[in-house]
Formats: structure tokens, sequence, C-alpha cells
């Protein structure tokens, strides 16, 4: 997977050697450098990067107002050398945040953060769209449908996904990885271990979601979300 | 007012208050013993001035105990002034030389009588009083004139003693970038930023230095903003110096000089900063000239010092000796502060 990414930095030398590690990094494809927000605003525009390393401290258009006016499928990873506009950077949900002089470890790390990141949104729109997955099981990688999923139950290292059919699918996977994968609200946590297809539940019971015999629950850590499906689901 | 003075001020009155009952006395065999008796009048009055000046005014009016100062003033006051009349009373058909027609007083004139003197002494009462409050009053003055003076010279030094916290991490992170690029250019830079540092610890301690040391202090400043800035910005600095000896206060052109890169470098815009500093043997001009490109006030990029401070340096160390212009020009393109100091012996 490559990430097409953009510097913007007021002051040449430290552009210059953010972009030399973008050169560097095999997954960043350094698209342009930008000496003001205005000025990338233009090319971006037309190009819109996918992730930007933003300096926050710079002349007409901070990097925090900039990052306001972005659309929201462009992530950013602040940069600046003044610890005190880290709170406001990660309220405009940035990636990560960069502490001048930055070092290309420190580049590095934030740049692998982008790069899960967007796997990850990649394998969950994928997922999405054709409706099945891949799941390692015994050697094998077994197809699942999501339109045969009941509901997944987390065990110590690996999950059971529990099929309409009666079959249950024994992979090696942690619980949060595969929250991430599935698309929401249709599948939502509703306790630690486990998660559950919503459409697919038959009845709820004292707040416990029944599947047949089973009566999966719903934990205090989960219950707004869940309350908020039934509420958009309920006929009253 | 001088301890001295102040006593000898306080011993004239009362030498003339208490003299004055000789006055009414016509000169017809006064003797002692009727001069002592008549003194009364003045020692009362003396009482009641120093207990207000020296006692109750201190005691309990400053110490808020407002009440407490009027009853304790009325009742002396009443107590005295009652007292006073009738002595006076006793005065007068003693020696007899109240005048023959004199009709006998009655109940009405007695009263009146009575308050003529109780409001002599409260009068005395009020001016002790008021005196001792103008007194303290001045004396508060004093100490908080002194402490916001001592407060001044506090704050200059630190205000001397301070580099920017932002120019210096911005000019570490371009230093850093700087050696991985131009290693000789880096270190060039890391040299000019510890003058900097040794002309920021150490040099400015003085009231004045001399100004070839300013003027090396502000090269160094603008060498190290220049590696920050795009090429294309144009950054000119000319010293015409003829005495470098000439004494001058440290740290006062810098802020503008600051001011300059601050207000004056537009990322998109053609820009430019000119620094000129002439040194005569009884002059110096200091003449910034770039372009204007006004910052919002919210931006912390600088000292946030500012040119109130700028005004108060120069107030302090040159008192009527300067000069200082500064605004943009007529179509707000370009930005001039022009100090021109005149040097005394």
């Amino acid at each position: 997977m490559i990430i097409n990414c953009a510097i913007i930095d007021d002051e040449p030398l430290a552009a210059g050697l953010l972009k030399s590690y973008a050169e560097k990094t095999p997954f960043l494809n350094l698209m342009g450098t930008y000496g003001s927000a205005l000025e990338a605003m233009k090319e971006l525009r037309e190009h819109p990067a996918q992730l930007l390393f933003l300096d926050i401290q710079m002349p007409e258009l901070s990097g925090i107002e900039f990052a306001k006016i972005l659309p929201h499928e462009t992530k950013i990873i602040f940069t600046t050398a003044f610890q005190q506009y880290a709170i406001e950077g990660y309220k405009v949900s940035a990636i990560d945040y960069l502490l001048k002089p930055i070092s290309f470890d420190d580049f590095l790390k934030a740049a692998n953060k982008a790069l899960d990141w967007f796997s990850i949104t990649q394998k969950q729109q994928t997922c999405a769209k054709d409706r099945f997955m891949f799941v390692k099981s015994d050697y094998k990688l077994l197809r699942v449908a999501l339109d045969n999923i009941l509901y997944i139950e987390g065990l110590k290292d690996y999950v059971r996904i529990y099929l309409d059919d009666g079959q249950r699918i024994m992979s090696l996977m942690n619980m949060k990885k595969l929250e991430e994968y599935l698309p929401h609200p249709e599948f939502l946590r509703t306790h630690r271990s486990y998660i559950v297809h919503m459409s697919k539940a038959q009845s709820i019971d004292r707040f416990r979601i029944v599947f047949g015999e089973e009566y999966i629950p719903i934990s205090d850590s989960y219950k707004d979300d869940v309350q908020e499906y039934f509420d958009q689901h309920t006929l009253a | 007012m001088n301890k001295n003075l102040l006593f000898f001020l306080h011993a004239l009155f009362w030498a003339f208050m208490f003299l004055s009952p000789i006055s009414y006395m016509r000169g017809q065999g006064v003797t002692l013993i009727q001069y002592l008796m008549s003194c009364m009048t003045p020692l009362l009055m003396m009482v009641v001035f120093y207990a207000n000046y020296l006692w109750l005014t201190p005691k309990l009016f400053v110490a808020g105990k407002h009440r407490y100062f009027l009853l304790v003033n009325f009742m002396l006051v009443v107590c005295l002034g009652v007292g006073l009349h009738y002595w006076m009373n006793f005065y007068m058909e003693l020696f007899g030389n109240s005048p023959a027609n004199r009709r006998d007083p009655q109940a009405i004139d007695e009263l009146l009588f009575i308050l003529r003197d109780i409001i002599n002494l409260g009068i005395f009462a009020m001016v002790g009083s008021a005196i001792a409050l103008a007194q303290r009053w001045h004396h508060n003055e004093e100490v908080w004139r002194d402490a916001q003076a001592a407060q001044t010279a506090a704050e200059l030094k630190l205000l001397r003693n301070q580099i920017n916290p932002h120019f210096l991490l911005n000019t570490l992170n371009n230093i850093y970038a700087l050696t991985a690029f131009d290693a000789p250019k880096a270190q060039e830079a890391i040299q000019e930023l510890s003058k900097m540092l040794r002309h920021v610890l150490y040099d400015n301690d003085q009231a004045t230095i001399p100004l070839k040391s300013e003027v090396e202090f502000l090269q160094n400043y603008v060498n190290l903003m220049r590696i920050r800035l795009p090429e294309s910005v144009k950054v000119e600095t000319k010293w015409s110096i003829t005495h470098a000896q000439c004494p001058v206060a440290p740290m006062i052109f810098i802020s503008l000089v600051e001011n300059a890169f601050k207000h004056g470098i537009s990322p998109t815009e053609p820009s430019f900063i000119t620094v000129q500093i002439e040194g005569k043997q009884r002059q110096i001009i200091c003449n910034i000239l770039n372009s204007n490109y006004p910052k919002a006030a919210n931006d912390h990029s600088g000292h946030g010092i500012g040119l109130q401070q700028v005004q108060r340096r120069l107030d302090l160390a040159y008192p009527d000796h300067y000069t200082w212009t500064y605004g943009p020009s007529v179509d707000g393109k370009t930005y001039t502060s022009r100090i021109e100091i005149r040097l005394t012996e």
C-alpha cells in the first residue's frame, strides 16, 4: 500500500528535512512540499493528499486552522517545536504529533501509525462492499460471508465465529481488529467478549440478545451504542 | 518631611498658642498665676490635638475602628469642652476682669458658650487627625513608589536576560535540519547561536555596552533568522559605525528587528527587511525598513513584549534624548521604524 502525502512548513530547512525523510520511506509517495497553507490549499484541491505533515506555527493560516477546513478523509501528522499546541492538535483528531527537531525514527513511527490507519480503513471498506472476508483457521483461509454471521465470541487469543447454519469457525485473531474491520453499526460490540450481527438478533430479553438457546450479554461499557441501535430500529 | 523641621513647626505653633492669652489680658498687672490658669485653653487644645495625632488616628481610625474612633473623640471633646467652660467661669469669678456691664448669663447663653468651646476643641481634633492621615498617606505613597521602582528594575533585568524561547527552539530545529544537508553551515550557525547566548547571558548586564558588540549581536540574530527563511526573502544589514566604542543600552534594537521579521515576511508575496545602524560620535541612528504584512494579534511567534516595552526602555535609558518614529508607509506596503539617540557626555 502506498500513501500519497504532502508536507507543509514555512521554514524551508525544516520542510527539506521532512522531504528527505519522506523520500526514504518506501510506502510514502510525496506529492509536494509547500511553504504555506494557502499555497497547499490550491494544489491539494485538485490532487488531494491522503496524509499531511503539517507545521502548526505558520504565518497567515496556522496548521490547526488549516486542519479544520480540510476534508475528513485527509489525515494529519502535526509537526511543531512547541508542546503547548499538542492538546489543540489532538482536538482536530490528528494521527500523531511530532515535536521538532524530528528524527527519522520519530518520523517513521508516525508514518507507520498512518499506514496502519489507512490499511484498516481500506480493509474495512473492501469488507463492507464485498460482504465477505477471509479468516485464517487451521492453516486454511476460509471464506466467511458477512450475511451468514450471527455473532462472534472472543476467547483468549482467538475468536469463534457463529454462523446461521450452526457452523462455528475458530480463528487466531483479536476482537479489537475484527471490530474495526466489520461494518459499523451492522456489527456491534456488546461486551468485551462479544460482537453481534445486530440484524440477525432474534429477540431481546431483559437486555440480553437472544440467538436460539444462546443469550449474549450487554455490558455497561457498550450499553449506549447498543441502546442507540435498538432505539433506531424499534417501532413504538 | 525632615523630623527636626516637623518638631520645630509643632513647637512654634504651640508657643504661639500659649502666648496668645497675653494678648487679651490688658497689661494691668497680670500675675503669673492668672496667666497660667488662662493657659488651660491651649493646653486642652494640645491634649485633643495630640490625642488624635498620635493615638486615636493611627490606633483606631487606620485600624478601621471608625465608630470607636468617633465615640472616643466625641466623649473626649465634650468632657473637656464642658470642663473648660466651668474652669473659665471659675477664672472669671476669681479675677473679676469681666466687663462691668456684663449681664447675668442665662441658661441659653451658657449652652452656647459650652458649644463654642466644644467646637473649638473639635476643630483641633479634626486637624490633628487630618494631619496624621495626610502624613501617613504621604509615607505610604513613598513606600509604594519605591516598590514600583524596584519592580521595574527587576522587570527590565528580566527582559534583558530573556531570550525568546520560540526563537531558540526554532533555530535549534533549523540547525538540526542543516546538519543533514550542509554541515559547515550548521557549524557556522551553532557558533553564531553561542555568540548570541553569550551576549544575552553575560554581556548585557551593564547599563550600556559598546555599540560594536550590540551590532554583532544583531548581525548574529539576523544571520540565524536568515537560514529559516526562503531564498526569495531579501534580508540586508548596513552598519556604518565610525565610533565603535559608542555606549548603547543593550537589547533595545533587537525588539524592533524581531518585529520586522514577525510582520515583514509573507510566505507567498515578495518580502524584504533592511536593518541599518549608524554610529557617530554623539548620535546613534537605527533605521529598520521592511515590507508590511501585519500579523494577527494572537500570533505568538515573537517576544510578545512589544513596542510599549521599547518605549519604556528608551525612556529610562535616554530620557528626552531620543526620537522614535514608526509606522507603515502611506500605501501600507512598507513599514519603517527609526530611532535616533543623541548621546550626552
